[in-house]
Parts: structure tokens; C-alpha cells; sequence
């Protein structure tokens, strides 16, 4: 499974790639592979403030619908404009194009773990 | 299954069918029956037929790996054609009871509302049952 070590990632199969006070989100290559083929990306939360652990979304797959959480909190600032037309993107480039939101942090917590650390998670 | 969501689902399922069951197969009294508005006994049907659609399509919903499967819709909705086929036939040689082309309609819309109803909220019935996962 790929988890790239420059990123940071949560128990609930989201990574982080902080750049400044600002950070990417999305979801990891094991969770794509859990999701299958994705149709959806619903997310309505831009602008707002959210905690950590709050969702901040939904992703739809053919097999099923999952909750997207905040790895961080901070105030959701964009949403990734292609997966409206190219969902599948999530499951292509899950830690690139594939992004979801971008946040300004303003609390990283202390849930983050590292690749080595998710990799235990996944059993990877 | 211990996912309580699924479980839950599946009881309630089993229950309605035996009600179902009871209520559109046992014999009528023979009597005047008092009704409280005209069509009453077809609101209980298309009511028993929607209640126990939804029920029955909501967990193959949340059970099944393909939430978009056409196969599964297709099964439901025969299930929900045939029974009412079916219980109507058998009603015309239970006592006092009568083979009804409007109950079997009233069932069919009740079928096609529980489909509709579950289509419109399959995706909190999936997010629902992944908390107990």
C-alpha cells in the first residue's frame, strides 16, 4: 500500500500535507481501495470553521457512502474544483490530484500519525 | 450478522411480513364491518406494502456491496408485484374474502413509494450503518 512519508495521516484513513499555515487534504490510497470505484464527492463546506474530527463531507463510491473527517481544524478554504467532473480522481491519484479540501489550520492536534505509523494501522 | 443496524432491520422485516401475512390472508368476519372512510382498506394495503418495501430494500441496501445494483430494485419491486399478485389469487378462497384488482393497485403503489422513499435516502441509510460497522 502507498503512503507517501512526506504527508501525515489519521486513523480514519485522511492525510495531510501542510504547506505553511495552510494544509491539503484528502483520502488515502487504502481507503480508495476500500471505497471502489467513486461516483460523488459531496462537500458543502467551504468557509466554514470545523474541529478536527468533524465531517466535513461525504464521498460516494459504488459499494458505498462514507464520511469525510477533519484531520485538523481549521477553516475549509477550497474545494477541489475538478472532482466535481472527475470524481474518479480519488481513486486514481488519491495524494495528488485526487485532493479534496484545502484548509487554513489553526489547530494541528495530536491524532496526526506518520506513514510509518498508518502503515501499522492498515497492516500494511 | 452483528452489525445492530442490519439486525435491527432484519427484525423489524420478518415482523412486518408475518403481519403482512396474517392481515391479508385471514379470514374475514362475514359481518358489516364499520369503515371510517371510503378506501380505507386500500390505504392499509398500499400502508402495509410501503412500510414492508421500504423495510426489506433498506437492508439489502445497506447489505449488499453495489448500493447501485438494477438487479436488486428489480427484485424488490417483483417481490412487491408478485406478493400482491399473489395474496389477492389466495384471498378469493379464503372465507369471506374477495379477489381485488384495486387492493393489488394500491399494493403497487405502495411497492413503488417504499422504492422511491429508500432510492431517496439510501446514502443516510449507508452512513447510518457504517457507525455500527
Amino acid at each position: 500500500m502507498n503512503a507517501p512519508e512526506n504527508l501525515f495521516y489519521t486513523e480514519d484513513h485522511e492525510w495531510v500535507r501542510f504547506e505553511g499555515d495552510e494544509a491539503f487534504i484528502g483520502v488515502t490510497d487504502f481507503a480508495q481501495g476500500e471505497l471502489g470505484d467513486v461516483v460523488y464527492v459531496e462537500i458543502e463546506t467551504e468557509g466554514e470553521s470545523l474541529d478536527a474530527g468533524e465531517v466535513f463531507g461525504t464521498v460516494e463510491a459504488v459499494k458505498t457512502v462514507s464520511d469525510l473527517f477533519m484531520p485538523v481544524s481549521g477553516e475549509v478554504l477550497e474545494i477541489n474544483p475538478s472532482l466535481e467532473a472527475n470524481p474518479e480522481l480519488v481513486n486514481s491519484d488519491p495524494y495528488g490530484e485526487g485532493w479534496m479540501i484545502k484548509v487554513k489550520v489553526s489547530d494541528k492536534g495530536d491524532k496526526l500519525l506518520s506513514a510509518a505509523e498508518y502503515l501499522e494501522v492498515t497492516g500494511g | 450478522m452483528a452489525n445492530p443496524f442490519r439486525r435491527s432491520l432484519l427484525i423489524l422485516s420478518i415482523v412486518w411480513t408475518v403481519l403482512l401475512g396474517v392481515l391479508l390472508l385471514m379470514p374475514g368476519s362475514g359481518k358489516n364491518t364499520i369503515h371510517l372512510f371510503a378506501g380505507e382498506d386500500k390505504l392499509v394495503h398500499g400502508g402495509l406494502f410501503t412500510v414492508w418495501i421500504t423495510l426489506l430494500y433498506s437492508l439489502v441496501i445497506v447489505s449488499q456491496k453495489n448500493q447501485y445494483s438494477i438487479t436488486s430494485l428489480l427484485i424488490v419491486l417483483l417481490l412487491g408485484i408478485g406478493t400482491g399478485i399473489g395474496t389477492e389469487w389466495l384471498q378469493s378462497y379464503i372465507p369471506y374474502r374477495t379477489m381485488d384488482t384495486n387492493d393489488f393497485i394500491a399494493d403497487l403503489l405502495g411497492t413503488i413509494a417504499a422504492i422511491i422513499t429508500v432510492l431517496s435516502i439510501k446514502k443516510r441509510l449507508i452512513l447510518v450503518d457504517n457507525k455500527y460497522e
